[in-house]
């Protein structure tokens, strides 16, 4: 079983239209704000060491944001060594960080490199202009396909997040970003469905009829489209939204699905310890203010924590491992034995087998691409 | 005493002030202090302040130093105002000497100041006409005298009044005092006493409302009801003022309350006589004529472990609305609950809405029908009041419907869009006569099916509001009756049937099957919805499949959020129905209704 560490970096050069994710512009943070925030993290990252009665290995770390390259490669670098520091880290233990087109300097690349990462996630989303214009992204195609060159002239292991079921969307636009991507190579892809998150400008600029709300037949084209195109390539669809070449999967994301704990570290972070979820305050300003000041319980900066029912923990075991192409085996729910797996749903997941939408193999059971387009309905029924 | 007592009520159409006056007069005589008052003491349920209709009449007791300088009791009862209520109001008019019919100063005379005045006269009461909101400025009140003559009032006699300035109040006062007789009665003798109502508290148990028509009843004293021939000790009597005061006694002609601790709600019939045990009343008085439910309707339990919980409330409820009726019954899609009967649509609407507030109860209620009457082929003659028991066409001979005689006042220009409306709804044209120079009164006899329908609705948007609207059982008329299925998913689905004249099936039946194609969320499958007389399908309409749900957005680590959509996700769909594999919200039931013609 592995450990991993997710590190947030809330800050973003502008807000893109449909982002309801912690972070903050730039221009937000004065020099001091940065500095103080890389010392909350290596307080924080201290504390939650200081709660563990023994040394602890880490066999993922993960800097998302946001863009973790905008709070200057030097602090990135400051931060892994507080990382290193405070945890012993694995043989192999993947280092990801997030960047996004814009920050995919040489400078900024060395910088990385410095840090020590040997995984890169970059926020690409789409190769067409006008679609990157509609989701209020902050750089051009051309941009983004300079900042891969870039990349792949320097580093292994690069992962492109994609999006799909855009407003107005054109079905021929998914299927060239999907290709356009593919011709780079990537180890890794993410492809996302638009979600139109209340409260945010694209919510806005629908319900004001600027643009269409979103397509959900379209995005089920898409979805389908692209599980087709990749099925016979090396992709191995290894998640609801992931796809990666053969050992290329990400080992940080993969813990999520397999239940493995997580810290979460920095404002808005979340973390999974021992039975108990939190999420730290979005507010990097009040992070950083509770971190200067003394420390108390396990999780200082929680603006909710909560510990799983027994009821909780076996849905969540489920549910997440369905989320993968390995599925779940039904020895690991926790305090649920195989023989009541089967009572409580047996009759249900055969009619679910009937319909093609999943599949068994001796103590396995998961989805089929079928039943991950259509996984809410079926993680229904196991909702306590 | 006895000649010190006036007993009286107030009847008017629906918002003519009646609450509200009522409130000035329990003000004027001082029975509330002012801190006390709120608006509209008489309408104490959550319900009927929030609607602002009275549901449940009360007796209030106000005491009233006349001019003639003597102290005089009145007993205000409480009336509802809507056409569904009627019976309740003969009720509370079986109380009483007298009654104030209030008619607004600006409206005029409508619909339900004529049935309740009908139902006054039926009764002999002593009528004080009282034209009200006189403070209006649109206020007329000679064109009211005119139409108050017009219905057989003498204009001469009413009394101009605002229950919101207090105008009029003291005039009202002492025309009760002075025009309604004393209630007459004897003291001595065996006594009788009439429950008009009860109520159930679960501290005192069943309290009856009752007028004393005969003798004496006195706390300690053992008591009989006649009908349910159950003996019981008078544990307190009450009068209202309005809150609840202990007496002593209650002599012939008083009002109040009768508090025995009786539990069970059966014990204590509305309409029963109450006597004593020692010296009992060789007769009972007159009851009412029972009140008949003529819209039913399935209420099952979202949760089928509610059923007892529901059985339990429906008793409740029936405690203080005799109108109410229940029986279990079963239907394959929806398992086990009951067909209720209710007076009308507010009826039906108030019992849903009490038993979803109040107990708690979350509930799937199937279209409301009427009791249709069924000739078989073998002879036999049935009731149907559930589409789903019609017998299959070979077996029915001939099927009759209800009807109704239907009042409906209306400015003279809106009379021709109101009689299209109700020729479009199978009416029978009867008679029209003037109301006054501009105002018309139309009768018609009607299919109350029809009326169930969306009858009111229409009503007031093709007279823009201007028209009112009562009706009256009439009697059974033949016609051509077809049973229209839904089938979903092949399956025909019982609580979906209803029964439609033969020349709308086909149209209503696209209409369902198209209403029912919005309301039923799309399944991991296609599902076919049909409409179906027989075995001949008359319309088909498809939910597509649903293709894609799933939660395909970068959440990183955050778990919990994912988690809480899902709950969202199951909370909805734990308000719907599972039938076989698909999943049907509970509005689809209630769907035959908005089908527009
Ligand atoms: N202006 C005016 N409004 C009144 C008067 N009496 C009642 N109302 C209003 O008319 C509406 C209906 O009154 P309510 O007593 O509830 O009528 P009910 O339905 O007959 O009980 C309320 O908004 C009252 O405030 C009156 O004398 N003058
Ligand atoms: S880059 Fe990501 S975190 Fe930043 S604003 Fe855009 S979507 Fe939000
Ligand atoms: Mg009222």
């Amino acid at each position: 079983m592995g450990r991993g560490l997710y590190i947030h970096i809330p800050i973003c050069r502008s807000k893109c239209y449909y982002c309801d994710f912690a972070s903050y512009p730039l221009n937000r943070f004065t020099e001091r704000d940065l500095d103080l925030y890389v010392l909350a993290i290596e307080y924080e990252l201290k504390h939650l060491l200081s709660q563990e009665t023994r040394p602890v290995e880490l066999t993922s770390v993960y800097v998302g944001g946001g863009t973790p390259p905008l709070i200057d490669t030097s602090r990135l670098v400051l931060i892994m060594e507080a990382v290193h520091k405070y945890f012993d880290l694995a043989t192999g233990c993947e280092l990801t960080v997030e960047l996004n087109p814009l920050t995919c300097t040489p400078e900024t690349l060395r910088g990385l490199a410095k840090a020590g990462f040997n995984r890169f996630s970059l926020g690409v989303q789409s190769f067409d202009d006008y679609t990157l214009m509609k989701l209020g992204r902050a750089h051009s195609a051309q941009e983004a396909r300079a900042a891969i060159g870039l990349l792949k002239e320097n580093f292994d292991n690069i992962s492109f997040d994609l999006i799909y079921g855009v407003p107005d969307d054109d079905p021929a636009r998914w299927k060239r970003d999907l290709e356009t991507a593919l011709e780079f190579d990537p180890d890794h892809l993410s492809l996302y469905s638009l979600q139109v998150e209340e409260d945010t400008p694209l919510a806005q600029l629908i319900k004001r009829g600027f643009c269409d709300p979103v397509d959900e037949g379209l995005q089920a084209d898409q979805w389908d489209w692209a599980c087709d195109r990749l099925y016979p390539t090396d992709y191995r669809h290894y998640e609801i939204s992931n796809w990666a070449k053969p050992g290329k999967e990400s080992r940080h994301n993969l813990g999520y699905w397999l239940y493995d704990p997580y810290y979460g570290v920095g404002a808005g972070a979340s973390g999974f310890l021992d039975g108990q979820r939190y999420r730290n305050t979005s507010d990097p300003w009040e992070y950083t203010q509770i971190m200067r000041s003394s420390l108390k319980g396990r999780f200082p900066a929680a603006e909710f924590v909560e510990r799983l029912t027994p009821e909780q923990m076996a849905a969540e075991r489920i549910i997440l491992a369905l989320r993968t192409a390995d599925g779940l085996n039904l020895e690991d729910i926790p305090g649920m034995s195989s023989a009541e797996f089967w009572r409580r749903y047996g009759e249900k997941l055969t009619y679910y087998r009937e319909m093609g939408l999943v599949w068994r193999r001796r103590q396995r059971i998961g989805l089929t691409e079928a039943g991950m387009a259509l996984s809410n309905r079926i993680f229904l029924m196991f909702m306590p | 005493m006895e000649s010190r007592l006036r007993n009286f009520c107030i009847i008017a159409h629906i918002d003519h002030g009646k609450s509200t006056l009522a409130d000035r007069l329990i003000e004027y005589t001082g029975t509330l202090t002012e801190r006390e008052m709120k608006d509209q003491v008489l309408d104490t349920m959550d319900l009927e302040r929030e609607r602002g209709i009275t549901i449940k009449m009360q007796a209030v007791r106000l005491v009233y130093k006349a001019k003639d300088g003597n102290e005089y009791v009145l007993n205000l009862i409480d009336t509802p105002g809507h056409v569904d209520f009627s019976y309740e109001v003969s009720r509370s008019l079986a109380a009483c000497e007298g009654a104030l019919l209030v008619v607004d100063a600006a409206q005029g005379v409508e619909a339900q100041t004529l049935a309740n005045l009908y139902l006054a006269l039926e009764n002999d009461l002593e009528i004080i006409p009282v034209i009200n909101k006189i403070d209006l400025p649109n206020a007329n009140p000679e064109r009211i005298k005119e139409e108050l003559a017009e219905i057989g009032l003498d204009p001469d006699e009413a009394i101009l009044a605002s229950a919101k300035t207090g105008e009029g109040v003291e005039e009202i006062l002492e025309a009760v005092v002075q025009r309604i007789p004393a209630p007459t009665g004897q003291e001595n003798g065996p006594l009788k006493a009439l429950i008009f109502d009860s109520q159930y508290d679960s501290y005192r148990g069943v309290i009856a409302y009752i007028r004393v028509v005969q003798g004496q009843v006195r706390t300690g004293d053992t008591i009989t009801f006649m009908a349910s021939k159950k003996s019981f000790d008078v544990d307190g009597l009450g009068v209202f003022t309005p809150k609840l005061m202990p007496v002593k006694t209650l002599s012939a002609g008083e009002v109040g309350c009768l508090i025995t601790g009786v539990k069970n709600v059966k014990d204590v019939r509305v309409g029963d006589t109450v006597t004593s045990k020692d010296n009992p009343a060789d007769a009972p008085l007159p009851g009412y004529r029972k009140a008949t439910p003529m819209v039913f309707s399935g209420v099952y339990p979202v949760d089928n472990d509610a059923f007892t919980d529901l059985r339990d409330a429906l008793e409740r409820l029936q405690l203080n609305d005799a109108a109410l009726e229940f029986e279990p019954e079963s239907s394959a899609a929806l398992g086990f609950g009951f067909r209720c009967g209710f007076l009308g649509l507010l009826h039906m609407e108030i019992v849903q809405e009490r038993l979803e507030r109040e107990y708690d109860l979350e509930l799937i209620t199937t279209a409301p029908s009427v009791r249709y009457k069924v000739l078989k082929t073998d002879g036999e003659e049935l009731m149907v009041d559930n589409p789903a028991f019609l017998p299959k066409p070979q077996e029915i001979e001939a099927i009759f419907e209800p009807y109704v005689k239907g009042f409906i006042i209306v400015p003279q220009n809106y009379v021709g869009p109101v009689m299209e409306l109700a020729q479009d709804k199978r009416g029978e044209f009867v008679t029209m006569e003037y109301l006054d120079t501009s105002r018309v009164r139309l009768i018609y006899e009607l299919p109350l099916s029809e009326i169930l329908m969306d009858f009111f609705d229409k009503l007031k948007s093709r007279s823009r509001g201007y028209a009112s609207f009562d009706y009256q059982f009439s009697g059974y008329k033949e016609a051509n009756l077809v049973k229209l299925d839904i089938l979903v998913n092949g399956k025909p689905v019982d609580a979906l049937s209803t029964i439609v004249h033969r020349d709308k099936a086909y149209h209503r039946g696209r209409e369902l099957a198209k209403k029912l194609k919005e309301i039923i969320p799309r399944q991991l499958f296609e599902v076919p919805i049909q409409a179906a007389i027989g075995n001949k399908i008359i319309a088909r309409e498809t939910v597509k499949a649903l293709r894609k749900d799933v939660l395909a957005k970068c959440y990183g680590g955050d778990i919990t959020r994912k988690r809480k959509l899902l709950e969202k996700q199951k909370e909805g769909k734990r308000r719907m129905k599972a039938l076989g594999n698909v999943e049907i919200p509970q509005e689809a039931f209630m769907a035959v209704l908005q089908t527009d013609d």
